[in-house]
């Protein structure tokens, strides 16, 4: 075990597969020399060399269209847009090439393609450079999604993403970039599509992504002091999503909250709210509640920031109100 | 608007009444606006059931008997002398030690949580909850404000959103009528029945600070669980021995006297 942050999980998780598979490249902008421009990338030019971490114009079109080109050849690239707000600018690649082709082949050409990203805010970068797009890439039909919240979540779903045959749009989120954590030694190797307990609770569901973990984490201890025995939930994979994982949570505390980075009309909780609605109907004791940043583009200044966006906070208020009325 | 008010059942409820036979029209809960818990389905549920098995006689009540498997009573008697005097304060100091013990003695189930504070005849139910996480000066007050009057009793029941199979622990107060102890028959869907007599005074060889051995003039009472095979005799009596310890030990870690 070793204290690892999570920027440098990035790293440790594509060196290992790189290691095991010649076939794994990594391209994007300064992810060689730089070491990335958030250096979750760092070293790995001197081990792996030019040839396979490959520095490449700024060009997102030019990124993912050589990205998916070499998936379709035989190799097993991972590619960074550097700001997921940049996949405005490359989304037919993703949307109708990278996401169709499986489909359109028949099954004869898949993609096994990971796409990173410093995903999400808190940041102060502004409304161009903060954006949680999870739920943009969610409604696409043949992209998977994850976005892990530890370093060791880090290494073990990249290694999983890289190894998974169709494209996975890994989603890291700046504001944990410096976040530290014990991570085990030796090859971690995750499982898509699974979602961790990372507290059990008796009293109320608390489910979260990426930076909202360690905020819905803050909120269930606060909440405890208060009475209430919340369970918290890392969603982790939104596709493919751990909808047992989050069934029995509900059936067990018959009340779920969703605490989402993504502005609230059609965030990630909204599928799942509707799946529960469907699902886990009858083990709901209460509405299905959203805790999200409105409907707005993030604000820089730093108190809107931290105004509109979930806070541990604000979650725990939400919660101890929506369970007493 | 129609002039009778139709109550919003949450899905959770109402899927439970329907497996428990339990009808919702015209219930008023405990929960919030007078909306029905799961809590209140399952007392409900158990008061019925008493009612089918008395064929109709005249009062159900928590102390009366539940079909089910065989009962069993286990006494104790207890120093109470360090616990505060007072009705209230003598039941809260017994609710928090037995919830603490029964937690021990289950580390997998608690007891959950919410008092259920019932008057014994015709009074109206109150609950206050998570009872386990109530200090005691939160229990004691929770009694006070609560129905008053011989024969109350106490039930630490489920906790908010709790799982039908969770379980009550009632406690009831004995010692109002005088009695030493009662053996208190369980309700459907209590875990236990801790009856409390009535405190005595007893003279007794006490341990001085010194270690030596004298007699004093101690307040005891009696504790009275009674228990079905929901509950291994060892558990009561591991049960049993942990409230006797906090309840006697209770001036020392509190670092206080009663007043």
């Amino acid at each position: 075990m070793a204290q690892l942050s999570y920027r440098d999980a990035v790293a440790r998780g594509i060196a290992q597969e790189m290691r095991r598979d010649d076939r794994v490249v990594l391209v994007g902008e300064d992810v060689a020399g730089a070491g990335g421009v958030f250096k979750t990338t760092v070293g790995l030019l001197d081990e792996f060399g030019p040839h396979r971490v490959i520095d490449t114009p700024i060009s997102e079109q030019a990124i993912l269209g050589a990205a998916m080109g070499a998936a379709m050849t035989g190799l097993r690239p991972v590619a960074e847009i550097m700001f997921s707000d940049f996949f405005a600018v490359c989304w037919d690649l993703v949307v109708n090439q990278i996401a169709k082709t499986r489909y359109m082949t028949g099954g004869q050409v898949t993609l096994p393609l990971v796409i990173k990203t410093g995903n999400g805010g808190g940041l102060r970068f502004g409304a161009q450079h903060s954006q949680s797009i999870e739920n943009w890439a969610m409604a696409v039909p043949g992209i998977k999604v994850v976005t892990p919240s530890t370093p060791e979540d880090v290494v073990g779903l990249m290694a999983a993403a890289i190894r998974d045959d169709d494209p996975v749009l890994f989603c890291e989120h700046k504001g944990l970039y410096s976040m530290k954590a014990e991570v085990a030694d030796g090859e971690i190797v995750d499982t898509l599509g699974t979602a961790k307990v990372r507290r059990a609770g008796r009293d109320a569901t608390i489910l979260s992504l990426g930076m909202m973990m360690p905020r819905a984490l803050a909120a269930a201890e606060d909440l405890a002091t208060r009475g209430i025995d919340a369970e918290v939930i890392d969603v982790r994979s939104l596709i493919p999503l751990d909808t047992r994982t989050i069934l029995a949570s509900v059936a067990k505390t018959g009340r779920l909250f969703t605490v989402e980075e993504n502005p609230q009309v059609l965030g990630w909780g909204a599928e799942i709210a509707a799946i529960v609605a469907d699902e886990g109907f009858w083990d709901l004791d209460g509405p299905v509640q959203r805790i999200t940043t409105p409907h707005i583009p993030l604000p820089s200044a730093d108190s809107l920031e931290d105004l509109v966006m979930p806070s541990a906070e604000s979650v725990a208020s939400t919660v101890e109100k929506a369970l007493q009325s | 608007m129609n002039s009778t008010r139709r109550h919003v059942h949450t899905p959770r409820v109402r899927r439970l009444a329907r497996d428990h036979g339990v009808a919702l029209d015209g219930l008023v809960g405990t929960g919030p606006r007078g909306r029905v818990t799961t809590t209140d389905v399952l007392h409900v549920e158990a008061v019925t059931t008493l009612s089918r098995n008395e064929m109709g006689a005249a009062q159900p009540s928590r102390a009366t008997p539940a079909a089910g498997p065989s009962q069993t009573t286990a006494v104790i008697e207890v120093d109470v002398t360090r616990v505060a005097k007072g009705t209230h304060a003598l039941l809260a100091a017994v609710v928090e030690a037995a919830v603490a013990a029964l937690r021990q003695a289950l580390p997998d189930r608690g007891p959950g949580v919410g008092i259920r504070v019932v008057a014994h005849e015709g009074g109206r139910a109150r609950t206050i909850r998570d009872a386990d996480r109530l200090s005691m000066a939160g229990l004691l007050h929770a009694l006070e404000i609560a129905p008053d009057g011989p024969g109350a009793g106490i039930g630490v029941g489920p906790r908010h959103g709790a799982q039908p199979e969770d379980r009550t622990l009632a406690v009831h107060d004995a010692g109002g009528e005088g009695f030493l102890f009662e053996s208190l028959p369980m309700a459907v869907g209590d875990l236990a029945a801790l009856s409390v007599g009535a405190p005595v005074e007893r003279v007794a060889v006490i341990v001085q600070p010194d270690g030596e051995r004298g007699i004093g003039v101690r307040t005891c009472v009696h504790l009275a669980l009674t228990y079905d095979d929901q509950l291994s005799r060892a558990a009561v009596a591991k049960m049993l021995a942990a409230v006797r310890t906090r309840l006697e030990g209770l001036g020392q870690s509190v670092g206080g006297g009663s007043s």
